[in-house]
């Protein structure tokens, strides 16, 4: 009886060092980091960041007349000029295809980038019409970003 | 022994043991939650990404907007917004990443936590994208944005010495012609008469620029010269060489002057060789 006591006493201790400590570790640091990282997720606006990159390339696209004093969405005949208006810090590849051409001034991040999404990286393509002399063409516009914020040093 | 045994015991029991654990895990909770329910530091990271984004967000919006809106800011920090990045102060720790646009003349302010800076002013007016916290400040919501364009330099003189009045005069002449006129009747407007050139537009806008910030509303209008009389003073459009007639309607004498000037800045700031 003694002998089977002391058996049940060293499988407590084994069940408690190998199982409830670790899970009671595991608890304490779930309850610890989770709720910093949602607050640290939520400091994340990568979608809203793309939302509003893709909007104003649009815009810078869009050519704006003096004379009506608005924006008629017509498609700037200079539109490398265009793009050159907003180079950014931050870490992310564009690129703008306009009537089969394509525009990406930073090509080379966009290149290892875009394959690598949705995986490693988020994916926004957004299109939009624009009018030119013989009609009106598609602008599409297809930015990657990382998932977290990181800036070109 | 006996005692000292006793205690040990006890220090051994499980439900001690557990008592303390479970101590120590309510201590480490409460922490974790009065850090969180304290953290400055997500405070200044949320208002920087927040400021940030609305900067960017003011240059996003399509050009021939113009529009100011509060936003309250807490006592406890300072600002800056330079080289492309908010920083929220005190301690440099907190910031994010704007993009700034050579299209317009972004201009922020910087300052240190204060009782008196708990509102900021975002605005867009005309070519001009700005941030200002003092309560005074009101941007002239009645800007006119003008496109960036790589002028092509112009051999033009300007007449400094000109001044306008009831009978057409040139302004400028060479490569460019402007030639303006007052008219004391009517409703108070300046009506930029221009030949079908892109450099006259864009002259055109620099110079409605101009006076609207002296208060006087403007017009940009092409002319085919093909159906004016003869004897109409706008004659002057036809040709290849950039021209402009203003002609100026409702204004008193007393503003000609800052009219004139304000034509003057206009032509200037298109670049003339």
């Amino acid at each position: 009886m003694a002998w089977h006591k002391k058996g049940t006493w060293a499988w407590a201790d084994l069940t408690m060092w190998l199982f409830y400590l670790p899970l009671t570790a595991a608890v304490i640091y779930a309850i610890v980091t989770v709720p910093q990282g949602i607050i640290k997720t939520s400091v994340q606006p990568v979608e809203l960041d793309a939302a509003i990159f893709q909007e104003r390339t649009f815009q810078h696209l869009a050519d704006y007349s003096p004379v009506t004093g608005a924006n008629d969405n017509t498609l700037t005949p200079d539109v490398e000029q265009a793009l050159a208006y907003s180079l950014s810090q931050k870490k992310f590849g564009y690129k703008i295809t306009i009537d089969g051409k394509k525009f990406a001034p930073n090509e080379e991040f966009y290149d290892i980038a875009a394959p690598l999404a949705p995986v490693l990286y988020y994916r926004f393509t957004a299109n939009k019409n624009l009018k030119t002399a013989t009609g009106t063409i598609t602008v599409t516009v297809d930015q990657v970003y990382p998932k977290k914020y990181e800036t070109f040093r | 022994m006996n005692k000292r045994a006793s205690v040990m015991d006890l220090v051994l029991q499980p439900l001690f043991v557990t008592i303390v654990a479970l101590g120590i895990v309510l201590l480490m909770i409460l922490s974790s939650i009065y850090d969180i329910q304290s953290s400055t530091a997500y405070e200044k990271k949320f208002y920087s990404a927040d400021i940030a984004l609305l900067i960017d967000s003011l240059f996003a919006l399509p050009k021939d907007t113009n529009l100011e809106m509060e936003y309250i800011f807490p006592a406890d920090f300072g600002m800056t917004a330079e080289h492309n990045t908010v920083t929220i102060l005190p301690d440099e720790g907190q910031n994010f990443h704007f993009t700034d646009d050579s299209l317009y003349n972004l201009v922020t302010t910087s300052f240190q936590p204060s009782k008196s800076a708990t509102q900021l002013l975002f605005y867009k007016a005309g070519n001009t994208v700005g941030v200002d916290n003092r309560k005074t400040f009101s941007p002239n919501l009645d800007s006119q944005y003008c496109e960036y364009a790589e002028p092509r330099k112009l051999k033009a003189i300007v007449d400094y010495r000109a001044t306008i009045g009831p009978t057409p005069t040139l302004v400028v002449t060479g490569e460019a012609l402007l030639s303006a006129r007052l008219n004391p009747g009517g409703e108070t407007i300046a009506k930029i008469y221009i030949n079908p050139l892109s450099e006259s537009e864009q002259i055109a806008c620099l110079l409605s620029r101009e006076i609207i910030e002296i208060g006087i509303n403007t017009a940009i209008i092409p002319v085919n010269t093909q159906l004016l009389a003869a004897d109409d003073p706008r004659n002057m459009l036809k040709g290849a060489t950039p021209a402009l007639f203003v002609d100026i309607y409702g204004t008193p004498d007393a503003s000609k002057a800052k009219i004139l000037q304000a034509i003057k800045k206009g032509v200037s700031t298109y670049g003339l060789a």
